[in-house]
Formats: structure tokens, sequence, C-alpha cells
């Protein structure tokens, strides 16, 4: 007669209680550090002065058959003055100048297959909007870690806007891919 | 008859479902803990002041973390701060914070890193350095405007500096309010493994 299973069945994973207590935690990360070490974790900065006809607008694309997919980490935005939107907009038309993302592993070689563009033209297309917050002066940071998730065929766009004046201003866009 | 493979094959890792719930939640904690018990959790900080006399003045706070080839340790980014502040008249003062790949410093000086844990002797394999003007060269990872007050951009490892490449970051406020004094300062935050 086989042996039976000693814990659950063979084919299934084992159920485990993690019992670690505040004196000896289990030590764990978000996915961007391992992205990072793998040299998969990409980003672009973008700094120019937002007035009501120059938005500040960066889109990464994941082209058809790139075979990655693009998992959004972190979106970022700062305003020297007040009124000013942060939106992230899915699949916009975006023309505008062809940028190199960033490697944060800066030891790896590895580059990322997203066309990254930045552009200060608003976006066309009619894209849906995904998030939109107003600004105050300062920074502001947005942790996604994965929540929006850019197929092929599909893009993720920055857009920060001000709806009166002008104003220095500043977005970025991180992002693992694989 | 051999034995089957009680759990998964024995050259595939053992899968596990995790049947914690919110009574009795996984206790898990962020690296840096760790880090810190191992004593390789490294902190360096700089600040810098001006005094507005007649016109428009800035306080520049850099910090360049170096990495040098050979080093047998890699860098791992926990967090990089930075704020400004001024002894009044904060409306009249503006700021930026900017995060650096690469990049050297002018005239910089050198900088002891602290370790997070406090009874450690462990000293930090990197070489760091600040200085009171911008950052030269280098590509920009990030870039933002300040308000008055702290900022501080969590990574948790996730800027990676390998040996033979390196980090700096910078603050620089600005205010041409006469006798206004205003401050940049700056730290990282960083393992080493």
């Amino acid at each position: 007669m086989p042996n039976d299973s000693v814990f659950n069945q063979s084919s299934q994973p084992l159920f485990t209680e993690q019992v670690n207590t505040y004196v000896a935690p289990g030590i764990d990360s978000a996915p961007e550090g391992g992205a990072a070490k793998a040299g998969l974790l990409f980003g672009i900065p973008f700094t120019s002065t937002v007035t009501t006809a120059a938005p500040l607008v960066i889109q990464i694309s994941n082209p058809g058959g790139s075979g990655r997919t693009l998992y959004v980490s972190r979106v970022t935005a700062s305003s020297a003055t007040a009124a000013v939107t942060l939106s992230l907009l899915r699949n916009a038309t975006v023309t505008g100048t062809t940028v190199t993302p960033i490697n944060y592993n800066f030891g790896s070689a590895l580059t990322s297959v997203m066309t990254a563009r930045t552009s200060t033209a608003a976006p066309t297309g009619g894209p849906a909007t995904l998030v939109s917050l107003l600004l105050a002066v300062g920074p502001v940071i947005v942790d996604f870690t994965g929540q929006i998730v850019v197929p092929p065929g599909n893009s993720i766009t920055t857009s920060v806007t001000i709806a009166s004046g002008s104003s220095a201003a500043t977005t970025s866009i991180s992002w693992w891919e694989y | 008859m051999p034995n089957q493979f009680v759990f998964n094959d024995n050259d595939q890792p053992l899968y596990v479902d995790m049947v914690n719930t919110f009574q009795a939640p996984d206790i898990s904690a962020p690296p840096e803990i760790s880090a810190s018990q191992a004593a390789v959790l490294y902190s360096t900080n700089t600040s810098a002041s001006s005094l507005v006399v007649l016109s428009l003045i800035s306080a520049i706070a850099s910090i360049r973390i170096s990495n040098a080839s050979g080093s047998g340790k890699t860098v791992y980014i926990s967090r990089i701060s930075g704020s400004i502040g001024g002894s009044s008249l904060l409306s009249a003062m503006s700021g930026s914070f900017t995060i650096v790949k690469g990049g050297t410093l002018t005239s910089p000086a050198t900088l002891t890193p602290t370790n997070n844990n406090l009874g450690s002797s462990a000293t930090s394999a990197m070489t760091v350095q600040s200085s009171t003007a911008a950052i030269s060269g280098g590509t920009t990872l990030f870039n933002y405007q300040l308000a008055p007050g702290a900022f501080t951009q969590n990574f948790t490892g996730s800027i990676i500096v390998p040996p033979g490449t390196a980090i700096c970051a910078n603050v620089t406020s600005s205010s041409s309010a006469v006798g206004l004094t205003i401050t940049s300062a700056l730290g990282l935050l960083w393992w080493e493994q």
C-alpha cells in the first residue's frame, strides 16, 4: 500500500500559519526590491514649467508583441504653486520626444522594452482617467505597487496641468516589467 | 517501490499557502529591520544655511555616495529625505529636491556615515561626501519642488548602487526676503550587502 500524504495532498500547497511575532518578524519587502535586483525596475522623470497650454506629460507605452507586461510602481509630482492637477490616463495619444528609461539598478545593462515619451502638449484620444489629484505646493508620491497593469498594446500617461498661470513643476513614473 | 515525494518534487521550493487571518495576522517587517540588526544600515546627513542679504540667495546641500569598484558591497537605498525651512516668512521661500544617478560634487567634504545599530563599530565601505554646491553631471532620477517642511521618499532597496557606481542627492532652498535665514537639509539611509 502506498504511503498517504504526510500533510496535505502532495498536489496541493502546504497549508502553513506564519507564527512570527514582533520579537522575530518575518522579513518581507515590496516587489520593487526584487524587480530592482533583477534590473527590471525603470523610471522616467520630467521637469518643466507648466502652463495652461503646456502640461507636463510622460507616456509609457507597451508596444504590441513586446512580450512583457508593465506594472506601475510609483507616480510622483510636485509644484511650486497650488492649483496644479496630476492625472493618470489610460491609453492616451501622446506625441513627444522619445526618452530612455533609467534602470534603477545602476549596474544593470538591461533596457526597457517600453516606449517612453515626454511632451508639453495635452494628450488626445479621449483617454479614461484613472487618478486625478489636486496638488498643494510641494511634492506628492502615489504608490501603486503593481495596482496598474499595462499589457502589450496599451499605455499609461501622467499629466500635470494648471488651470491658469504657470508654475515650476515635476512628474515621474516608475514601473517594473517582465 | 520507492516512496513518492512527500511534498513537491525535491528540486522545487515547498509550495505553501499561508492561512493567517485578521485574528492571527502574519507579522512581517521591512528589510531595514534585519539590516540594522546585522549592523549594515547606515545614515548620513548634511545641511546648509544662508542669510538673505540683498537679493535672491540659495542654500544648497548635496550628498554623494560612491561605491568604489571592487568594494565587494552593493548599496541598497532605503530612504532619501529632504527638508527646507527658514527663520520666518516661509511663504517667501521655495525649494527643490533632486536625486541623480552618478554625478559628482564640487569641493566635497567627507562625511562619516552613522551605523543605525548604535552599539556597532562596523563602518560603511562607501565614500560619502557632502557639498554646498549643486550636483554636476549624472542622470536625474527624481526632481521635486518643495514646500517648507520635510519630504521623504522610501525606496526599500529599489535603487541599487553596485561597485563602480554612485548616487547623488541635492536639496536647494531659495529666497529673496531680506533678513531671512534659509536652511536646506538632506539625509540618506541605505544598507550594504
